[in-house]
């Protein structure tokens, strides 16, 4: 019925166009999506059956999203292969060969059947990758400890400061190995080559303790869409529990992880259901572990946030009581 | 040859066959999915791995997802990949492999 010509690429730019795919997004049932997701989308194919859009598929990064096809023209998948397998080529020109995609779990099947492989899935989204390298590709990577007690971080340590250290001090004197995965995500402030090497130096003297990427699948970017879900919290729990799932599923088994060390947030919302998700999801297989805040020695909180603040006011000085001589040395010299 | 750089070539539509193409360490690794895999997964591999031959290449990571493909068409999208990697340009097309 259709064949490759048919799908052109739609420019959402373009207030008609944008109004097509709106329609066929509600016609279909995908009802929440914002504006600064649409804007966020790097590419956007469509085809159309007479002057009418009836299916479309969008690329953000490495990500296939809304995935959008007319009842009357699903014919046992042929269009959803078609648009699925555009995609694929679309992002292989621009030299992408790991492509995620975050789904309902009826539709689960349908990407399996195309070759994805799933990640992990919750009672209500599925994720699942394609392509190379895979997540075996990830995980074979990691230096495996054959030690009884392991445990795990995940921090962002954006910069790493004396509470990240207590953090993982604390894990490596209660187990015999600690991994300690960084949020691989290019963020505000610092990068996440800079994140990385903060972490190491400062915690050189620990001996026990391996710190590397979390890659795409600890608190990764991609398991983070709204855009099928009703309401903001509703989401954030959707998205916790999908990534305590993944570390669950996929890390913890694979490297014999027995205990998450989490910091106390008592300031952040969004961590707090974090780390509330974690005790949900993990335990009792995996204990969760949260550590309470600790303070400088003339009682003020110690934040990354804080350190950010005066990082760029530029008085490098005033961080030193917060984080540890290591980051401290490396900011001076990365401000030179 | 030696196989650097990731590379695709196919589609997912029926009768076609997508074929990734990536460094590997040790050997050949194939994750093959197909429709058909106990009927022909045997012969699949090995269309694939007479290719590999031919252009002798000894490591690489595949990913074959197969939607009943005839022989030759497994075997054009392989070379089309291995190509693709390559960076093989129209003239030095060894086409006799």
């Amino acid at each position: 019925m259709f064949n490759q010509a048919n799908i052109t690429r739609l420019f959402l730019s373009n207030k008609k166009t944008l109004s097509d795919w709106k329609t066929l997004m509600l016609d279909s049932g995908i009802e929440r999506f914002s504006n600064e997701e649409v804007m966020l989308l790097d590419s956007t194919y469509g085809i159309y059956e007479e002057e009418r859009l009836v299916a479309t598929v969008s690329i953000s990064g490495s990500l296939v999203k809304y995935i959008a096809i007319l009842d009357e023209f699903r014919q046992e998948g042929s269009v959803f292969n078609r648009l699925v397998s555009h995609a694929l080529q679309e992002l292989a020109s621009e030299q992408v060969f790991h492509v995620f995609v975050l789904t309902k779990l009826k539709f689960q099947q349908s990407f399996e059947y195309l070759g994805f492989k799933l990640i992990a899935a919750t009672d209500q989204v599925a994720f699942l990758e394609y392509g190379i390298p895979t997540i075996e590709n990830f995980l074979e990577k990691i230096p495996q400890k054959n030690v009884t007690k392991k445990a795990s971080i995940v921090m962002n340590a954006n910069p790493f400061t004396k509470g990240h250290y207590h953090l993982i001090e604390t894990a490596a004197n209660e187990n015999d190995w600690v991994y300690v995965f960084v949020v691989e995500k290019e963020q505000d402030v610092f990068s996440t080559k800079d994140r990385l090497e903060m972490i190491r130096q400062g915690t050189k003297k620990l001996t026990n303790v391996t710190v590397i990427l979390g890659g795409d699948y600890m608190i990764s970017p991609f398991t983070f869409p709204m855009y099928f879900l009703r309401q903001n919290d509703e989401a954030t729990k959707v998205q916790t529990t999908l990534d305590a799932t993944i570390f669950k599923a996929s890390i913890a088994s694979y490297l014999g992880i027995s205990t998450r060390y989490v910091g106390e947030e008592p300031l952040s919302q969004m961590t707090e259901t974090y780390n509330q998700a974690l005790k949900e999801n993990l335990e009792p297989e995996i204990d969760v572990k949260i550590i309470p805040r600790i303070m400088t020695e003339t009682g003020k909180i110690i934040s990354a946030t804080n350190v950010r603040k005066h990082v760029a006011t530029g008085d490098l000085s005033a961080i030193l009581e917060f984080v540890p001589k290591t980051t401290y040395d490396y900011l001076v010299r990365l401000k030179k | 040859m030696k196989i650097e750089n990731t590379a695709v070539a196919g589609t997912l539509e029926s009768s076609d066959v997508q074929i990734m193409i990536s460094e590997g360490k040790e050997g050949i690794t194939i994750d093959l999915e197909s429709q058909v895999l106990e009927q022909f997964g045997r012969q699949i591999k090995q269309v694939i791995l007479d290719t590999l031959t031919a252009y002798d290449i000894t490591d690489a990571q595949l990913k074959v997802v197969d939607k009943g493909a005839l022989d030759c068409v497994i075997k054009a999208r392989l070379t089309a990949a291995i190509h693709r990697s390559l960076g093989i340009q129209h003239k030095e097309t060894p086409w006799e492999v």
